[in-house]
């Protein structure tokens, strides 16, 4: 399987949960008496990263050059930043340690965000690594024997 | 091109990188190994942790509550459920005059909703400085002054604003001091003396707070911790409490102890033994492929023979092959279990509903430690069998077997 598309299995996949996960798996705080709290606008916003970060995954699939490839990571890493920013500082989730946002849905969207940027960086090393071995393929020798 | 000398550790190397989806898989293994070696052990000590912090914290050796409410008391404890109870103070004066006892101190317990913070209810805890041994001392560790009437001291999970200031039934409270982590329900308490006790007391009634009547902290208590003299039998005084008093319970806190000792030694026995069925799976899973992949190596090996290499050679490679496999994965696994371990601390300790405290960076550390050199140990150690087949071997029979 080429390697583009189990990198893009990954962010598709970091993208869902971050989007869905704070609705479900790892939920802020339910509303009640129809007051949403901080961590209620995090999820929101999250939601769209969330769909950001899959959207890269797509792009990485069908997308045939290394340079759009590295592109497209940077993007993925740089709503992964965002993402992260967004449930710790930009907006936050509620102050009680206890509180299932807190204790739960924040570290879980900060390691989903760090693992969107590890991604994004073995994937950048990786189309390099690939682009200096074609390079390394021929070399001058190589070359000189032809000609 | 340049020429790198072909050592051990290179061609080690060179033979995972050939099978990409082997060498992932055999990480992944010792991995999973690491990850649950890690996770169990800060489990273990967190919980350890935790039960030494609850012994040291509960300075009474008997709680009395009214009859029916030890679960009440028990939840606040251990897991912070705010609650409230109350009997006559005169309870108190009568105890007091009984033989046996050292100390004895009442609180009274109040609940409000954290006004500064989400719609999470906190306990309040009202204690009497004159003869208080057990909030007192712990107090004292942080705050070497007074705490004085309108000041209150709150527990380390309790979030408060930026201007050192609670707001309790629309009251603002100073915060005196914040208590050292205990990793008990106590930590999600509000502590203040009698005299603010009162104050937030009457602060309650006006925003409509219901309490059964004739309930007041000048005529009310909610517990009495009593601590016993040297030598008086517990049992024998919880007798005579009962014969003596109708409508009150009494908790001993050795008891109480106890009962989360066996409960964190049952829970910390079921990890050692998943995590000994892990490692041992672990094991056999890295000594069948390992033995698979020196079968299925025969020709290379009996080539590397036949350009000199000795079976010591061949076993290094091997044994080499396996400790670079073994320390990928631990580093991995430690690291990935690290992460998830320091994350969720808190909604595993919420979620396990025993006392439960993080150790410090040196005990993670050391943990840590142990995990990678146990993984370590185990990746040479399933390839000790496939090294020692290979050191049996002549030349010839490998390059027939191979062909």
């Amino acid at each position: 399987m080429k390697a583009k598309y189990i990198f893009a299995f990954l962010y598709i996949a970091a993208g869902l949960l971050i989007a869905i996960g704070p609705m479900s798996i790892f939920h802020v705080c339910i509303p009640e008496d129809g007051r949403l709290m901080l961590c209620n606008y995090t999820a929101r916003v999250e939601f769209v990263l969330g769909i950001e970060i899959s959207a890269a995954g797509i792009l990485t699939a069908v997308q045939k050059t290394d340079e759009l490839q590295e592109i497209t990571g940077v993007f993925a890493a740089l709503a992964a930043i965002t993402e992260m920013l967004v449930a710790d500082v930009l907006v936050g989730v509620c102050e009680n340690v206890h509180m299932h946002c807190h204790a739960v849905a924040r570290p879980a969207l900060n390691i989903l965000g760090a693992s969107v940027l590890i991604i994004t960086v073995i994937r950048i090393i990786q189309l390099r690594a690939k682009g200096g071995s074609e390079r390394e393929e021929q070399t001058p020798d190589d070359i000189q024997a032809f000609t | 091109m340049r020429n790198r000398p072909l050592t051990t550790f290179r061609l080690s190397l060179e033979n995972l990188k050939r099978k990409p989806l082997r060498t992932a898989g055999l990480i992944v293994i010792v991995s999973l190994t690491a990850f649950v070696i890690f996770a169990g052990g800060i489990l273990s000590a967190s919980m350890e942790n935790g039960l030494g912090s609850l012994r040291e914290r509960l300075g009474a050796d008997l709680m009395i509550v009214p009859t029916g409410y030890d679960e009440g008391a028990e939840g606040i404890i251990l897991r912070g459920e705010p609650a409230y109870f109350y009997f006559d103070k005169s309870v108190e004066e009568q105890l007091a005059g009984m033989d046996g006892i050292k100390n004895i101190s009442s609180q009274f317990f109040l609940t409000s909703l954290n006004q500064d913070c989400c719609d999470v209810p906190v306990q309040i805890i009202g204690y009497d400085p004159g003869t208080d041994f057990s909030i007192s001392p712990w107090i004292s560790e942080v705050y070497d002054d007074t705490v004085n009437d309108g000041e209150i001291v709150i527990g380390s999970d309790i979030t408060a604003d930026t201007d050192n200031q609670l707001k309790l039934f629309n009251e603002e409270y100073r915060i005196a001091a914040r208590l050292e982590e205990t990793g008990t329900g106590l930590d999600q308490a509000v502590y203040a003396n009698m005299n603010t006790i009162n104050d937030i007391f009457s602060a309650a009634k006006k925003s409509n707070f219901s309490f059964i009547e004739k309930t007041d902290p000048r005529s009310s208590v909610s517990s009495i911790l009593i601590k016993l003299e040297d030598g008086c039998d517990p049992e024998v005084f919880t007798r005579n409490i009962r014969s003596s008093f109708d409508g009150l319970q009494v908790i001993r806190t050795k008891s109480m102890i106890n009962d989360i000792a066996d409960n964190l030694n049952a829970f910390i026995g079921i990890i050692s033994v998943f995590v000994l069925i892990i490692a041992v799976i672990a094991l056999l899973m890295l000594t069948f492929v390992f033995s698979m992949m020196a079968n299925e190596r025969k020709k290379e090996f009996a080539i590397l023979r036949a350009l000199g290499a000795s079976c010591a050679k061949l076993s290094r490679l091997v044994f080499c092959e396996a400790a670079i496999v073994s320390a990928a994965g631990g580093i991995l696994g430690t690291g990935v279990s690290m992460v998830f371990a320091l994350s969720f601390s808190t909604w595993t300790g919420d979620s396990l509903n025993l006392p439960y405290m993080q150790p410090g960076a040196d005990a993670i550390i050391i943990l840590a430690a142990a995990a990678i050199i146990i993984s370590l140990v185990l990746g040479p150690l399933a390839a000790v069998y496939a090294a020692a087949r290979l050191s049996r071997r002549e030349v010839s029979d490998m390059l027939r077997e191979g062909e």
